[in-house]
């Protein structure tokens, strides 16, 4: 069974396959049955896989090493094609495919009367395959293929509604921006290559253990390479100063936001850093650059949450945020707390979406009833009162949000808090500051969808009232599950005082020592203390949300938004971050561009290139008057090159 | 004397000629017997194939097979080699059929012809006596010539054939001659007596100049290759993607056999020698193939220049550059075939559409047709992920171990120049319009081949390791 770890990415492919070259002849209904078995199949054989490795001490040391195939040796290079299935990627194998198994499920019904039904299975199949290789790849490089692979997959996907031009300049957007991260990633690589002379995780991580490497030489070069890695990280998973793809990105079908720009690809720069923990940990410089990066852009991406209208723009800014989050997890050393909060954001955010792609769905359906057509299905500002209608996505969508929100029980709480209390206990007040706020923040703008969406009067006519309904099954049950995990997720995770099992931690604990451990402030009742805050800000979002927008206090808002308009303005603008990237960025690369095509390509090397052609082909055609067609001639040439061989050998 | 016979060691050649007969044969039978004698002679092939790979391969050690006092040798070298020669014959088969029945000239004695020239191949890499080399010289070239000029009703097919001919007796004079000098100084056809006794006195070095010169025009180095382009061009394409990868397999292989194993003492003069052979090789193959109006015989200097690469691996004298050379013709096989096989599909009853002019706009009309012609030409080009890549890595990285550093150089600038003429196929394929629409047929069974082959283009160039690694075994045990 250990020899077969391979079949979880490649399951998805071969959905991929036969989708892909014959879905358009087989009919919906088989393409879903394919798309979806094969991915549940996965996930099954993970969770058997996952439970023989923790049942089994020799596997549970090392982790499931599966060597396909020796990939590359050139010189001192050599790289096998290799999974590696331990603790850190079997649980977020287990997460990936899950979660990514219950959007298949939604997908089926979301898609039901989109066109390029195959095509759209297809591609979400050979995401999971891309995703998948991320996960278990056991080198950096193989890691490096499926990284490229669910970013090629992403473009595809933002771009499915290819004929629309958000849509397509969307996906452009993504994928240059994360080809600046890619370019760090590249060079992280080779620089680690240079240092450790492979690229495998374990091995790495031995020579690291048993001091190959004399510290004092390489921590400079370590910091450097980290960096490079966390550069690519900021890239993938849309942190300051490259989150700008991700907004654009929802113009992808919602479940694909949900899978890909939720739950999944975008945390899989995070993913990085836990798999390569044993090098971030030799460098702290790093760490804190990481978790200021994070901590900022937690609070950043928060504030532009709190006044978007489109109901998944808020999600999205929120995920960019909650990465944030993570990163600082992860800058603090908390490892485990940022790992932990990988899965509980899949949970909640993937939710959250999924029932997005609910709301939209319906008010979709609405307008269609009554023959509109010019009216945005996501502005929450047409909608209103929508829990008459759909209970159950207003029920699971009030789970995620308290989820995020950070109530108490809810799975949000125990990841986000340790987060936030790990910020605290080593040191960095401030950090935990900008976080503490962002999270009230974040609640606000949580509470504000519920209350505008939700609650109140539907702001829309009568014709359009009729159509509205509750989704189909195959998006509801998907939705009921989520929210059960969002609701009980946490429990993977209690903190220390509790005095409950960490389950998490325990799973976790062998893979991520601490190198130079971090010195954490150890008192209980500060903890506690810490806990009560972070609760507190939880239902203070809540109140001020409810304050502005629940029944009539439509006239505050309008005030209060009036009264610092320039605020309000420049967050529903983004702050013109787009405006000042084109400005800056776009426009100088733009007219650097005209200045090289012209006088260098055109004048110089279109120049130089047509000499050299031609100066090739005169070369051929005086070679080919000697090939004129008389035998004589041939036997002459050959004669010449005897008597060359004779003056060599005997000249 | 007591002699025994080897019987497991004499079966695939005895495969080969019963397949031989039976073909020959068929031809006096009724028409629809005929029509199997290209699926006789595949199985002929295959089942020899299937012998030397389960019967001989496992008898096979460190030391090489060896029965009939040497006359018949078998090394994990030379059953590499006579593994390439036996998938490229089959190819070649397959490819046939369709042509053959298009020309509207399809004889059992085709096939017949071809398989002697295959046994000729497998005598000529499996022994390590001059009496065989030559036999099996003799045995390859006489039923090419034939093939080569087959199609006897177009002038040029014959053309090209009789100038094989003509040409191809002046170089066999000439190894013979070359043979009897060896002979002459070491009283020995033996390699393993004659390396014993060689020395660097001038009627070894006569000789070995001589042996020298007839493989190369084998191989179709410059300046013995004026042949090549002719009776490229003039033959049945599937003739002509055979005689481009097997006959020059055998050539290369058996010079390299010949060099290093029996005249080592004498690196110094054939060094140079290969040396300002392979740089006159890679420069005249490539530029002459620019100028050139038809896709085929544009391949026909390609496959020159190829020649000229795999010389260079052959100067490195490393057991690095040998299996560069392994895994290097082991790609050319796949890439060559296809290319190949791509024109032979280009065909209207006996016209050959294999001008640049013909294929324009064949990759829309046509599309997996352009694809796979895509992957073989960008193969050929040495782009990376194609196996063709590959190959040229491993010969050029031999050639920079063996500090031939500037020779690698003159490697790589002449594929830089080849890049203009494969591409220059693609464009044609993708960006020019043709006003005549012309319906060719594409036959299943060929495509199945094309198929097959840019798939493993691809596969191989992705993982070479596996490859490389039987490549190197066959190297390191060449005796």
């Amino acid at each position: 069974m250990t020899n077969y770890v391979w079949l979880i990415p490649v399951l998805p492919l071969a959905g991929f396959l036969v989708n892909g070259l014959f879905g358009s002849r087989m009919s919906r209904k088989v393409v879903s049955w394919i798309a979806n078995l094969t991915i549940f199949a996965s996930f099954v054989f993970a969770l058997v896989l996952y439970i023989h490795m923790l049942g089994t001490p020799a596997l549970s040391e090392e982790g499931i090493h599966n060597i396909l195939f020796p990939w590359l040796n050139v010189g001192a290079f050599h790289i096998n094609f290799a999974f590696l299935f331990d603790r850190i990627s079997g649980t977020m194998t287990l997460m990936v495919a899950g979660v990514g198994f219950l959007i298949h499920v939604y997908s089926v019904g979301y898609m039901a009367e989109e066109d390029g039904y195959f095509r759209y299975f297809a591609y979400l199949n050979l995401f999971m395959f891309a995703m998948l290789t991320l996960v278990l790849a056991d080198n950096l490089l193989l890691m490096f293929v499926g990284w490229e692979g669910v970013g090629l997959c992403s473009y595809l996907l933002i771009g499915f509604y290819y004929t629309t031009k958000v849509a397509s300049d969307a996906g452009k957007k993504a994928f240059l921006v994360n080809r600046i991260g890619d370019f760090g990633f590249l060079l992280g690589m080779f620089l680690l290559f240079y240092l450790f002379g492979t690229l495998q995780f374990p091995q790495m991580k031995e020579i690291i253990l048993s001091h190959h490497i004399l510290p004092e030489l390489t921590t400079g070069l370590i910091t450097i390479a980290t960096l490079l890695m966390f550069v690519g990280a900021v890239g993938k998973s849309a942190q300051l100063p490259l989150y700008v793809w991700l907004p654009d990105a929802m113009a992808g079908p919602t479940p694909v936001s949900a899978l890909i720009h939720a739950a999944t690809m975008v945390t899989s720069g995070v993913y990085m850093i836990v798999r390569l923990n044993f090098l971030f940990q030799l460098a702290p410089n790093t760490l804190l650059i990481v978790a200021w990066v994070g901590g900022i852009t937690a609070l950043f991406a928060a504030t532009i949450g709190t006044v978007q209208n489109d109901i998944k723009k808020v999600l999205a800014y929120s995920t960019v945020s909650q990465l944030g989050y993570m990163f600082l997890g992860l800058g603090v050393g908390a490892f485990v707390a940022g790992f932990f909060h990988i899965i509980t954001h899949a949970f909640f955010k993937a939710l959250l979406f999924l029932g997005s792609g609910s709301v939209i769905h319906a008010m979709h359906h609405a307008y269609h009833h009554a023959g509109i057509h010019d009216k945005d299905p996501q502005d929450i500002r047409n909608m209103g009162g929508l829990r008459k209608y759909m209970p159950v996505t207003y029920w699971t969508f009030l789970v995620a949000t308290l989820a995020i929100s950070g109530f108490p029980v809810f799975s949000g709480f125990f990841s986000k808090d340790e987060i936030l209390w790990k910020a605290f206990a080593s040191g960095h007040k401030t950090l935990w500051a900008i976080g503490a706020f962002a999270a009230l923040l974040t609640s606000f703008y949580m509470f504000r969808l519920i209350y505008v969406a939700f609650l109140g009067n539907f702001r829309g006519g009568e014709k359009e009232e009729e159509g509205l309904h509750e989704s189909p099954r195959s998006m509801t049950v998907p939705l009921t599950i989520l929210g059960i995990l969002a609701a009980v997720g946490g429990f993977i995770g209690f903190p220390r005082i509790f005095h409950l099992p960490n389950i998490l931690e325990e799973v976790l604990e062998p893979m991520i020592p601490a190198v130079n451990p971090v010195h954490y402030l150890h008192n209980v009742s500060t903890e506690w203390t810490m806990m009560g805050i972070s609760v507190a800000i939880a239902i203070l979002g809540w109140l001020i949300a409810r304050t502005f927008y629940a029944g009539e206090s439509a006239k505050l808002v309008e005030g209060l938004s009036n009264t610092f308009s320039y605020i309000h303005k420049l967050l529903l603008n983004k702050y013109y971050v787009d405006e000042i990237y084109f400005a800056l960025v776009v426009h100088p690369v733009k007219r650097i561009g005209e200045f090289l095509w012209y006088y260098i390509d055109v004048i110089l090397i279109d120049g130089t290139v047509n000499l050299a052609g031609m100066l090739a082909t005169c070369c051929g055609r005086v070679i080919t008057l000697f090939q004129n067609g008389s035998v004589k001639m041939y036997a002459f040439s050959m004669l010449t090159g005897i008597l060359i061989l004779f003056w060599i050998f005997v000249g | 004397m007591n002699v025994t016979v080897n019987m497991t060691a004499l079966m695939p050649l005895i495969i080969l000629f019963a397949g031989i007969s039976l073909t020959a044969l068929m031809g006096t039978m009724k028409d629809s017997v005929k029509r199997l004698a290209g699926l006789v002679a595949s199985i002929s092939v295959v089942f020899a194939f299937w012998w030397v790979m389960e019967r001989i391969l496992p008898a096979i050690g460190t030391a090489a097979m060896e029965s009939q006092s040497g006359m018949l040798t078998y090394s994990y070298y030379s059953v590499f080699l006579s593994g390439i020669v036996l998938i490229t014959a089959v190819a070649a088969f397959a490819l046939s059929e369709h042509y053959l029945l298009e020309e509207d000239f399809s004889h059992p004695e085709f096939y017949a012809i071809l398989l002697a020239s295959i046994t000729g191949m497998m005598v000529m890499l499996n022994t390590s006596n001059f009496v065989n080399i030559f036999i099996g010289l003799e045995l390859l070239s006489i039923p090419l010539y034939a093939s080569v000029a087959y199609l006897r009703y177009k002038p040029e097919s014959v053309e090209g054939g009789l100038k094989y001919f003509i040409l191809g007796a002046i170089a066999s004079g000439f190894l013979a001659y070359g043979i009897a000098m060896i002979y002459g100084a070491s009283g020995s056809l033996d390699f393993i007596t004659i390396v014993k006794t060689v020395k660097t006195d001038s009627l070894f070095r006569l000789g070995l100049l001589f042996i020298l010169m007839g493989l190369a025009f084998k191989a179709a180095a410059v300046p013995f290759h004026m042949w090549a382009p002719d009776a490229y061009e003039g033959a049945a394409t599937p003739v002509t993607a055979f005689m481009s990868i097997a006959p020059k397999a055998v050539a290369i292989g058996v010079l390299i056999r010949i060099l290093y194993s029996v005249f080592p003492q004498m690196v110094d003069y054939w060094r140079e020698a290969v040396l300002v052979l392979s740089i006159l090789t890679v420069i005249v193959g490539n530029f002459a193939a620019i100028v050139q109006q038809s896709v085929k015989r544009m391949l026909a200097y390609s496959s020159i220049s190829h020649a000229g690469y795999l010389l260079m691996g052959i100067v490195a004298y490393s057991v690095e550059g040998v299996s560069g050379i392994l895994f290097y013709l082991a790609g050319y096989m796949l890439i060559n075939t296809g290319a190949f096989g791509v024109l032979s599909l280009l065909k209207i009853g006996d016209d050959d559409f294999v001008s640049y002019d013909d294929i324009r706009g064949i990759g829309y009309r046509y599309p997996l047709l352009g694809i796979f012609m895509s992957v073989f030409m960008f193969s050929l080009a040495g782009i990376p992920a194609t196996v063709g890549f590959m190959g040229k890595f491993y010969v050029f990285k031999a050639l920079i171990h063996a500090n031939y550093m500037s020779l690698a150089l003159v490697g790589i600038g002449g594929s830089l120049v080849s890049v203009y003429y494969y591409l220059r196929v693609v464009v044609h394929m993708y960006m020019k319009e043709n006003p005549e629409e012309r319906k060719f047929n594409l036959n299943f069974l060929s495509m199945t081949v094309l198929a097959i082959c840019s798939v493993l283009v691809i596969a191989a160039g992705l993982f070479p390791a596996k490859i490389a690694d039987i490549a190197n075994v066959a190297a390191r045990f060449m005796n």
